[in-house]
């Protein structure tokens, strides 16, 4: 890592200076100093040559093009949204002004907007902890190199490269009445078949159980890799002291998994949190209000009611839960890390 | 990268746990025709919803699980001319392609300066991009469809291609970044003491040897470019050029119980997919593990 000292070091490579170590010059002057160098990649001979001049920096310039693009796409949508969700706004009028926290208080306090947010969690934390520990099994399962777990690897993350939409499609059609799910309840008589999307108990767990079959496929492979990044002395360590089967997975491999599994569960959370595609293709938030979510509340409120303030804030709130569970997931597994 | 070798298992020969006595070999094939089961009946869905794609609506309706009497491929042209799938098809190919194209090249010389320049703009830079991450589409979506709207943009696949190519930005330079902060220095040391300015370096050293994690940020965005529906739908949806996700969505509304129809377009959704899939998986995954990493 460069810091901004080194950019002394490359404009007076000749002198002396103390160098991002921050240790005293003084200790082994020549050695450091080469290697410092080497570090900040001036070549030293260079340096000396041409006076040290950072010609061989890239210039601002060339980050133009994609911080442009991005700023006017991204960031600026960004900031308009956390502005105009203070105002009276309705995406059409040319005058607007301040209204403070109303369209917060509103999403805030409407009993739909309860609904929606108590389903979205519930599926968050359903899809989270669903992806997750399917996941973790098959990662276990298929963890041992061979070409026939290879191709068993490919296969679980299927689902997972599908449009979101697609899946939800194809579901629609397995849970639909007398449908392929119906035919396998009644051929294991397992007695009458649930009411799936159209039950408004069911449905919700039938469209979590949609998204663990998409996530799962990126929790696997997540998990793998940590799993092939354990040392196998470690393993070998703990069967020699013998530990069982259950030992090591509980003492080895699950408190080592951790930086992995912090990744798997912030992306498995931030998918909970905007679910959106798969209820539009299935429930579009029915049966009722049963399997509405804040992403489909926002689309509903903004386009069909043209409620942008209201929109803007549902907005900012999904802005901050999504970064306040990605913190929450980050610092739960760091923590415990650090622990273990 | 430790994600590489999830996927490198395939040239390595099976490695027994020392013992070959018969039971252990029993169990293993017993556990393996166990796994294959267990993954045959997890893929089922897929492998269902194309064999449907060829068979008549009534016989889906009739009998949804018995064995298929007659192959058809009625159902795609439904799908193909009448459905529009043919023609979002070629809009998704272009906005993908156009929008990886920007991804790969202006992602590439944003992370090479954030990493190489390394002063304390660059840090800067490097935090404001990061700091997309944190604004899902939802916080941003009415105010990009008002500039949409301003730039007379609404209903035309520029829109979609701007979006994608700014949205997706700050995860292309996180793969960038993560690549090139392992690559060393010194070639591009070399060819600057030749005489060669930033824009030839960057030709004949940088790119050439970021051409792995470039494989890696071209099919993990396009995948999700590809598969995007949220935003498109706002973009784009009503329009002649849909995309796929976003067609499929007008596409079901309009033939509601023909499920043979749907299929043959889910299934045309899908092929795309599953080619660059299979092609890519292994820089695929490279490029989640590295992007996530950040």
């Amino acid at each position: 890592m460069r810091s901004p000292t080194a950019r002394q070091d490359e404009a007076k490579p000749v002198r002396v200076e103390p160098t991002s170590t921050g240790r005293s010059p003084v200790v082994g002057i020549g050695l450091r100093r080469v290697r410092d160098a080497a570090r900040t990649s001036v070549h030293p001979r260079r340096a000396l040559r041409n006076g040290g001049a950072t010609a061989q920096r890239p210039g601002f310039r060339l980050a133009l093009p994609g911080l442009g693009l991005y700023s006017v796409f991204v960031a600026y949508p960004a900031v308009a949204t956390a502005y105009y969700a203070f105002t009276n706004w309705n995406g059409l009028a040319q005058h607007w002004h301040f209204v403070g926290l109303k369209n917060f208080v509103s999403v805030l306090s409407s009993g739909l907007e309860r609904t929606a947010f108590t389903n979205t969690l519930e599926a968050t934390v359903g899809i989270a902890l669903g992806a997750n520990i399917l996941g973790l099994a098959i990662a276990l399962l298929l963890q041992k190199r061979s070409r026939f777990n290879y191709v068993l690897r490919l296969l679980w993350f299927l689902p997972a490269a599908l449009p979101s939409i697609v899946a939800g499609y194809i579901w629609t059609f397995i849970y639909s009445p007398s449908g392929p799910l119906d035919k396998v309840w009644v051929l294991l008589h397992l007695g009458a078949a649930p009411g799936f999307l159209g039950s408004p108990n069911e449905a919700l767990p039938s469209i979590i159980a949609i998204a663990i079959w998409q996530v799962s496929g990126y929790a696997m492979v997540l998990l793998l890799a940590g799993l092939q990044a354990i040392d196998e002395q470690l393993h070998e360590a703990a069967r020699v002291d013998g530990a069982g089967v259950l030992q090591r997975l509980r003492f080895v491999t699950l408190p080592l998994l951790r930086p992995a599994f912090a990744v798997s569960f912030v992306f498995s959370t931030v998918t909970g949190l905007l679910l959106f595609d798969v209820v539009v293709a299935t429930t579009n938030g029915g049966p009722g209000y049963a399997t509405e979510t804040l992403a489909t509340q926002l689309y509903k409120q903004s386009f069909e009611y043209n409620n942008f303030g209201w929109g803007m804030a549902m907005g900012v709130l999904m802005g901050i839960l999504v970064l306040g569970v990605s913190a929450a997931m980050l610092w739960i597994f760091n923590r415990k890390e650090a622990r273990a | 990268m430790s994600a590489i070798s999830v996927w490198a298992g395939g040239a390595v020969p099976a490695r027994g746990r020392g013992g070959h006595s018969i039971q252990r070999r029993v169990g293993t094939l017993v556990g393996r025709a166990g796994l294959a089961i267990a993954t045959v009946a997890f893929v089922s869905p897929v492998l269902l919803s194309v064999e449907m794609s060829f068979r008549s609506n009534t016989a889906i309706n009739v009998a949804p699980l018995a064995w298929p009497k007659s192959l058809s491929l009625s159902n795609f042209t439904t799908a193909w001319s009448a459905g529009g799938l043919g023609q979002a098809l070629l809009w998704s190919a272009v906005i993908a392609v156009v929008s990886v194209m920007w991804l790969t090249v202006a992602g590439q010389v944003l992370a090479y300066y954030i990493v190489r320049r390394g002063n304390r703009l660059a840090s800067v830079a490097l935090l404001y991009v990061m700091a997309g991450l944190a604004f899902p589409a939802p916080s941003r979506l009415l105010p990009l469809y008002e500039l949409m709207l301003s730039l007379h943009l609404i209903g035309n696949p520029i829109s979609v291609m701007l979006f994608q190519g700014a949205t997706l930005t700050p995860l292309s330079v996180l793969i960038y970044r993560s690549f090139l902060q392992r690559m060393p220095i010194e070639y591009e040391d070399a060819a600057y003491v030749d005489g060669a300015g930033h824009l030839q370096v960057l030709r004949h050293v940088v790119v050439p040897m970021l051409w792995p994690s470039s494989v890696a940020v071209a099919s993990l965005t396009g995948i999700m470019i590809w598969n995007d529906f949220f935003t498109p739908l706002l973009l784009v949806g009503g329009s002649t050029y849909a995309t796929v996700p976003v067609k499929i969505y007008t596409f079901v509304g309009q033939y509601t119980a023909q499920w043979g129809d749907i299929f043959a377009g889910l299934t045309l959704a899908v092929i795309p997919v599953i080619i660059v899939f299979i092609l890519l998986q292994r820089h695929l995954v490279e490029g989640l593990g590295a992007g996530l990493k950040g």
